[in-house]
């Protein structure tokens, strides 16, 4: 067979030279401020880790923290089986199904601003169509952005209800290549739909369970626009999201050091959780 | 109509109420009074035409630019890197799973190196700029994703082409680009709408009128004084025109690639 | 195809647009002087200012035929932010708005220029036209400022007369106010919920949370944010919990003010005004005259002509001990980096001309002592509001202002939104900024 040895370094070129140019020297530049002292904009000398320390320090960096990993639970747990039910449904072979598809793009297709400010004015206290419902419901007057429970399920839906469509995307491609043999024979074998999806979709689907875990996670653990739109972190400090807390300090406090610091720490969580994805996939999968 | 069509489609039918809410209620706000929504039915106000009048066709070819450039570039930057990693075999192929590391890394960590990088280069305060930053941080993924798509492809079809004679690159366009049609219009629609949909980039990149894109638009109604509901969900309904219409173009690649994965063992 | 051969060209593509681009944005800085005006008016979603700012760029140019202005957009939270940071990627601006809240901030970044040098070429008279408001020594000498905006308590007299109060005598001090809103309070729909309520407060997110609504409170008490002399943050004192005690009694006791005033956002707070949710509204900023104009609630103000009445609505002063209220405005700063400070300084002069600052659209209440002068600005409705200008005290003077006003309207809002315990949850607040100790120089 005829292979060229340098090919697949030539493939990979325009790739890496992309990233080397524009990506690596940020990063290295971003890790060094969280090493500085840079009180006005300007450097004005290497401090270790004491960033580092002092934002490990404070109480409200662990909530931070806490926060983040529940927005992040919080959205997989909603959009993933959402994404995957509406993967499979819209795989059917009906003609109607290509609406749908269309229209469940659509959350995902608004920019993260219009749809937070759509679920705000969706759930105004005074006048907002949800809490009149929930009231004449149940009775109870819920005050979506005063409760802390809340507000935190509040941009945890937001997040998933833009996130489920790409997902669904990614899973339907998936179940696309699955051939159909597989689901014939098993119907002969007397196999009923949920053996069906547990011993053939969803193992073969791995791959893009994967691919979406990595998706959600790049996307939420990031997040702030979502987040900074809806709830501003609040009420209190109590939907303060790690990224949040970086974007205040970034662009509002002007704090160049304790944003590096947190970007740093944000990249750190997030290759832990990725690394977790992989351990657990990789091993039950195989 | 046996039970599992009514089940579908029962089950299609609520998700697409779930999803279609908010997206309707947007819908009445930008019909509503300027300042908020109150009443069920609002008085009519007409916050489109004023939109329509000023510079918002040149924020949507601005945006239009970056986001399609960006889409094309990322697939022809990320389809042989995805082809090498997901295929071929090379020493240092481990690292690609660096690849999923990069997508978590948070932009605004990263903003104030990129700008001053991207002013030295003299890009700043131009479209290049942020589409090459657009790009940059899409790439991972995508050659990642594409990476993945490719290689669950069976091996076999491409040995048996290999074995009629196919060059390397003939495999790849007549097998391979083919069979993951699928996943590259995926990511096609993936990177376009990230690249449409992105602020952050844009605003820290240019400052002038004329490098303006959509988003800076709409999160202009949110001011210093209060939220112009109205007006923001007008400009977010208007800025849903064209990715609709690029993904109804797509759809019917979309279709075809989907039925023809079916069908083939 | 060949696979190497399509790699090179992609990369070849890459160096030529990168070429292309550096060689575009040489090409622009030629012949006449051309500088850059920094605002914050979006075309699309704030076409009045903007329109301004178009004419007042052309009338400069006309009267210079020698400078061009050049302009750039930046949103109002994050323009002085921008300044800094591009101090720091070497991006040049030349005239920008700034806040003067954040000027302690720009000393230290020092991202502007001083305008002293300019000011003291002024005449006396110029300058005292200028350094008669509180908001003027926040800025000075770094940004000079193009109106004023200050904040009263509005209120609906139509309901003041349908309870039995009278409209020509607002509350004077914080007893009336909560008697008054109590009354103001009612179901008109008998469903057992109530409608109306007597006093609109905010107690969001926001900066304006404290600058409004804690820090008059505060003031009334006798305490103060941020203590000169330590250089720390002092609202967990015992005025400060009195304060925050008085809020939360209007929500939780008085039952006048609603409870999810602790959510939503700041322009909330008119809405509910102008739709009769609330009798009266704190905080109700000079930027929304216009609005009460065009709800026909007054008549005549704005624009401001000398037959200004306000039959329906009315101002008051903050009925605190000394009417004090946060007063601030949009100034204008020329940048560190600038080229042409000279051509900058001489665009701020052309915008401060009376007659073109009387027209600016975001200046809420004249900057100048001489326009206060004309008849437009003498009627009731207006010496009210420059009574209001006049007990005008700004915020701190420390760099880390923003940080100051996160945590404390943070703080306010868990006590509200929660039902915390006030001076627990302050001093908990108080000790996190105060314990910032990222470097010494910090604490400026």
């Amino acid at each position: 067979m005829h292979k060229h040895k340098l090919l697949p370094y030539l493939l990979l070129l325009p790739t890496i030279a992309v990233l080397a140019i524009f990506l690596i020297a940020p990063i290295v530049s971003a890790f060094i401020m969280s090493f500085q002292d840079i009180p006005f904009g300007e450097v004005i000398g290497f401090v270790g880790i004491k960033n580092y320390r002092v934002l490990v320090g404070q109480e409200r960096f662990y909530k931070n923290v806490l926060y983040t990993l529940e927005y992040l639970g919080g959205n997989i747990a909603i959009a993933l089986p959402l994404a995957y039910l509406a993967a499979i449904l819209v795989s059917s072979k009906f003609r109607g199904t290509v609406i749908f598809r269309t229209i469940y793009l659509l959350p995902w297709i608004m920019a993260p601003v219009v749809t937070a400010v759509m679920f705000k004015s969706m759930l105004d206290p005074a006048c907002g169509p949800i809490p009149v419902l929930l009231e004449k419901l149940t009775g109870n007057s819920y005050s979506f952005f005063t409760n802390p429970t809340l507000s935190m399920l509040t941009i945890i839906v937001h997040s998933a209800w833009r996130s489920f469509p790409i997902l669904m995307l990614f899973i339907a491609a998936g179940i696309a290549t699955i051939p159909k043999e597989l689901y014939e024979a098993a119907a002969i074998d007397g196999a009923g739909p949920w053996k069906k999806f547990t011993n053939i979709t969803f193992p073969l689907t791995l791959p893009q369970v994967f691919i979406a875990l990595v998706l959600i996670t790049a996307w939420t653990i990031p997040d702030c626009e979502g987040p900074f739109a809806l709830t501003g972190g609040g009420p209190g400090r109590s939907t303060e999201v790690l990224a949040l807390r970086l974007f205040k300090d970034a662009f509002i406090n002007y704090n160049l050091a304790s944003a590096a610091t947190t970007g740093v720490i944000l990249i750190i969580i997030g290759i832990a959780i990725v690394v977790a994805y992989l351990h657990i996939l990789r091993g039950g999968g195989k | 109509m046996s039970a599992k069509t009514v089940a579908t489609w029962f089950g299609l039918i609520i998700i697409a109420v779930i999803v279609l809410f908010p997206i309707i209620w947007g819908l009445r706000t930008s019909f509503g009074p300027k300042s908020g929504s109150v009443e069920l039915i609002p008085p009519f106000k007409d916050n489109y035409s004023p939109l329509i009048g000023r510079g918002l066709s040149s924020y949507i070819k601005n945006s239009l630019i970056v986001a399609l450039v960006t889409a094309i570039i990322t697939l022809c930057i990320a389809l042989p890197g995805g082809y090498a990693l997901g295929r071929l075999d090379f020493p240092g192929k481990k690292f690609g799973i660096l690849l999923v590391v990069f997508p978590l890394l948070p932009p605004t960590a990263l903003l104030v190196p990129l700008v001053t990088y991207m002013v030295k280069l003299g890009l700043y305060d131009t479209l290049y700029a942020v589409i090459i930053v657009n790009l940059v941080f899409n790439l991972p993924f995508a050659v990642w994703t594409l990476s993945s798509f490719i290689s669950s492809i069976p091996k076999e079809l491409e040995e048996a082409a290999a074995i009629d004679g196919c060059t390397t690159a003939g495999i790849f366009f007549k097998i391979v680009l083919p069979l993951v049609s699928l996943g590259i219009i995926t990511i096609t629609m993936f990177v376009f709408i990230t690249a449409w949909n992105n602020y952050l980039y844009a605003y820290a990149l240019t400052q002038s009128p004329d490098v303006r894109v959509l988003p800076m638009t709409i999160l202009a109604f949110m001011g210093q004084y209060g939220i112009d509901y109205g007006g923001l969900c007008a400009a977010g309904m208007l800025a849903l025109i064209p990715p609709i219409i690029l993904f109804l173009v797509l759809q019917k690649h979309f279709v075809s690639g989907m039925t023809a994965g079916a069908v083939k063992g | 195809m060949n696979g190497r051969l399509f790699a090179t060209s992609v990369v070849v593509l890459l160096l030529v647009s990168t070429g292309v681009g550096a060689l575009s944005s040489t090409a622009s800085s030629k012949k006449p002087v051309t500088i850059k005006l920094a605002h914050l008016y979006d075309e699309v979603s704030n076409p009045i200012t903007y329109a301004w700012i178009q004419e007042m760029i052309k009338g400069f140019e006309k009267e210079h035929p020698d400078i061009k202005v050049k302009q750039e957009i930046f949103r109002y939270d994050r323009i002085d932010s921008r300044a800094m940071m591009d101090l720091r990627t070497g991006t040049r601006h030349d005239v920008m708005f700034s806040t003067p809240q954040l000027m302690p901030k720009h000393r230290l970044v020092g991202d502007y220029i001083s305008l002293k040098p300019y000011i003291d070429k002024w005449s006396e008279e110029e300058r005292a036209d200028f350094s008669w408001s509180p908001v003027w020594n926040k800025s000075y000498p770094l940004g000079i400022p193009t109106g004023m905006h200050t904040r009263m308590v509005a209120y609906n007299r139509d309901m003041f007369k349908e309870v039995g109060l009278d409209p020509d005598r607002p509350p004077q001090n914080l007893t009336e106010l909560v008697d008054y809103a109590k009354k103001l309070t009612r179901d008109t729909d008998g469903d057992g919920k109530i409608d109306v309520w007597g006093l609109g407060m905010y107690f969001g997110s926001e900066r304006a949370t404290v600058e409004l609504y804690f820090a008059p409170l505060l003031w009334n008490y006798g305490g103060q944010l941020w203590d000169p002399e330590t250089k720390k943050a002092a609202f967990a004192s015992e005025a400060g919990v009195k304060g925050v005690q008085f809020l939360y009694d209007l929500v939780y006791k008085y039952r006048v003010t609603p409870e999810w005033a602790a959510s939503g956002t700041y322009g909330d707070l008119e809405r509910r005004f102008l739709d009769g949710k609330y009798a009266m509204a704190m905080g109700w900023g000079s930027y929304w005259i216009r609005d009460l104009e065009d709800k026909g609630l007054i008549s005549g103000c704005f624009p401001p002509t000398a037959e200004c009445k306000a039959p329906k609505a009315g101002v008051f002063l903050y009925p605190t001990k000394n009417n004090e209220i946060f007063v601030n405005t949009w100034s204008l700063s020329i940048h560190k980096l600038s080229k042409h400070p000279d051509e900058s300084f001489e665009f701020i002069e052309y915008v401060l001309e009376p007659d073109n600052l009387l027209t600016f659209p975001d200046a809420g209440l004249p900057a100048r002592a001489s326009l206060w002068k004309r008849p437009e600005y003498n009627t009731d409705f207006y010496k009210t509001w420059h009574e209001a200008a006049k007990h005008g005290r700004p915020m701190p003077s420390t760099a880390r202002y923003p940080e100051l006003g996160d945590t404390v309207a943070a703080a306010i809002q868990e006590i509200l939104a929660q039902k915390a315990p006030i001076q627990a949850t302050l001093q908990r607040y108080q000790e996190e900024y105060n314990a910032e100790e990222y470097n010494a120089a910090y604490g400026r």
